[in-house]
């Protein structure tokens, strides 16, 4: 979390950075993001908002190493990004946990898929540990398709932070979740990353899940994506132990700033552009998630 | 517990005084109704098939559809069933040639010696070419003409010029039943492998995965119940195999028993072909419904998605 009073040193850095993807049916490469320059500092929880398909999960998709920038620079840790790497983990809009594994073997993953020098009881340790954190305890020999949608993304959310990463990036995690078990897994993320110390990076499409957990708030605009504005939400921590975080003073007035600015996007982005897909192409999730205005063959 | 148990039995009238006393859970009375909903569609089952022997029967004692030579009796049938496969018959004058002590039963082996070796072949060779055309498209682009017109072609089209390079013996029924077979598993497990969820795969890589490792713990469990529901069809289509390649081989003694149903037809002996062709079809079901079941047993977390 911000340590205010603390230099904040950058640890992911955007240099007007172009990335985007290519429309395989089409033949077309589109381009999801022009010109970014973004800092992530240590330690800092931001929050990516926008119109659908303005490019944040191209943005968390080339920090995760997943996709490589087509022009400018994204440094973490003063080095390029080249990859996927230990440091940075990553919980997906839809779960992409193993449905062949159950719980605690699909949290034990990443032990499985890098070297490391922890025992076999050191990982069940870790494992349990993280289990519990996010109150999946009873449920470890349980496969994926005996859960519940919350349930699914506590498993995403777990395997992402049982190797304690440096970075948490997360896109649109609870997007799918209903709305009461989505402020449950709020409080815990937040208590969670509180705890480790963690830098996230974190999409969503809501303004109040965005005030509720960012540091900042980076405001995307329409596609190809610039970052419009960045809002410093000046709320102290932890915002949802208890309570109720709609009653502060401040929120009121950052939703509203926040809402004009993605209504203005977002009612921009209906008039200029009836092209296809989310912001990707990677998941087939955003695929679906497209309206059908945007799914139309442009030809007929 | 404060809740009334709302099975369809509890009278509600009778039982609000003692509500806090009622289990969640008690066991139903066994009333006529009740074995009814449970058992209805085994008693149907047993009816109907009982009508249906009934019928043939009668159909055949007062040749309707035919003299014996073309339809037998359900009980001469049952009569070649028992001699075939367990042998005990008394020479009275009224067997036919072919009808001999355990004819069923050892055509019967032959068939399924050359049906489960075959079937070994055609699945060993089957899921490795599937995965390597679904993995490596540069396998793919050069093995797919082939497959898709192999798979496409009738089986039997290709008899002619198999007879022209191999000659009539045990080879060429192999490389039939196997030609008939494999297709299914290979283009399962095809399109297992392309089918395998992004998602999974992105997840794997953030996670650390190489190439070798998206296989072994994506791409491969991901591709198991394709594999298995392509290993299902290519059971039946390999069972078509068999009956077929039978046929068109023959033998003098011993073809199996394909060539037991066509050889005894054409020898008018018919209570023997209804008896090889029920047993073919016992075999048959077995397999069919052993292997539903198959999927479930492997691949378990297939089910409730499926739903």
């Amino acid at each position: 979390m911000t340590a205010t009073g603390q230099a904040r040193r950058p640890l992911i850095v955007a240099d007007s950075m172009t990335a985007g993807y290519e429309l395989e049916r089409e033949r077309k490469l589109l381009t999801a993001l022009e010109d970014v320059s973004l800092t992530v500092h240590e330690g800092e929880f931001l929050v990516l908002v926008g119109p659908s398909g303005c490019g944040k999960t191209t943005f968390i998709n080339v920090i995760a190493g997943l996709v490589k920038p087509w022009g400018g620079t994204v440094t973490f840790n003063g080095k390029p990004i080249d990859g996927p790497g230990e440091d940075r983990s990553m919980v997906f809009q839809d779960y992409a946990i193993m449905p062949w594994r159950t719980v605690e073997h699909n949290i034990q993953l990443p032990f499985e898929l890098r070297p490391h020098d922890f025992s076999k009881a050191d990982v069940a340790e870790k494992v349990q540990d993280i289990i519990e954190d996010v109150g999946l305890v009873g449920f470890e020999k349980s496969f994926p398709y005996e859960l519940s949608g919350g349930m699914r993304q506590r498993v995403g959310l777990a395997r992402a932070m049982v190797t304690q990463p440096k970075v948490l990036l997360a896109d649109e995690p609870f997007g799918a979740v209903d709305a009461m078990t989505r402020e449950v897994l709020q409080a815990q993320l937040e208590a969670l990353v509180m705890n480790a110390g963690q830098t996230v990076v974190f999409i969503t499409h809501s303004i109040d899940e965005a005030i509720a957990l960012g540091d900042r708030i980076a405001v995307i605009s329409n596609r190809p994506g610039k970052v419009r504005e960045i809002v410093e939400v000046d709320m102290e921590r932890p915002r949802l132990a208890e309570g109720e975080i709609t009653t502060h003073p401040r929120y009121g007035e950052l939703r509203e700033h926040l809402w004009n600015l993605v209504k203005d996007e977002a009612l921009g982005a209906r008039d200029a552009h009836h092209d296809e897909g989310d912001s990707t192409g990677d998941s087939r999730l955003d695929r679906l998630a497209t309206s059908p205005a945007t799914t139309m063959d442009p030809g007929i | 517990m404060t809740q009334t148990s709302q099975e369809p039995g509890s009278k509600k009238s009778t039982d609000g005084a003692a509500l806090t006393a009622q289990p969640r859970i008690k066991d139903a009375d066994w009333t006529w109704a009740r074995i009814w909903t449970r058992y209805r569609f085994a008693i149907v089952t047993v009816i109907n098939l009982s009508v249906f022997f009934v019928i043939w029967q009668l159909l055949a004692h007062f040749e309707v559809i035919g003299p014996h030579l073309i339809f037998p009796t359900f009980t001469d049938t049952l009569r070649a069933l028992k001699i075939g496969w367990f042998g005990g018959q008394v020479d009275d004058g009224t067997s036919f040639e072919l009808l001999r002590d355990f004819v069923i039963a050892k055509n019967a082996w032959e068939s399924l010696q050359r049906y489960a070796i075959s079937m070994f072949i055609a699945i060993g060779i089957g899921i490795p070419i599937g995965l390597a055309m679904g993995g490596f498209k540069w396998v793919d682009a050069i093995l797919s003409p082939y497959v898709w017109t192999l798979s496409s072609l009738p089986r039997l089209a290709i008899y002619a010029p198999l007879v022209m390079i191999m000659g009539i013996g045990e080879s060429i029924k192999y490389a039939l039943i196997i030609l008939t077979a494999i297709f299914p598993v290979i283009i399962n497990t095809w399109a297992g492998v392309k089918t395998t969820e992004q998602s999974l795969i992105n997840a794997a890589r953030v996670f650390g995965a190489g190439r070798a490792q998206i296989y072994k713990k994506v791409v491969l469990p991901y591709t198991l119940p394709f594999v298995v529901s392509g290993i299902q069809l290519s059971l039946s289509r390999g069972l078509i195999g068999v009956v077929i390649v039978e046929f068109l081989t023959g033998a003098s003694t011993l073809g199996g028993l394909g060539w037991l149903i066509f050889r005894s037809a054409s020898a008018f002996n018919s209570a023997l072909t209804y008896a090889s062709l029920m047993s073919l079809a016992v075999f048959a079901l077995i397999l069919v419904q052993g292997t539903r079941s198959m999927e479930a047993k492997i691949a378990p977390w297939r089910q409730v998605s499926k739903t």
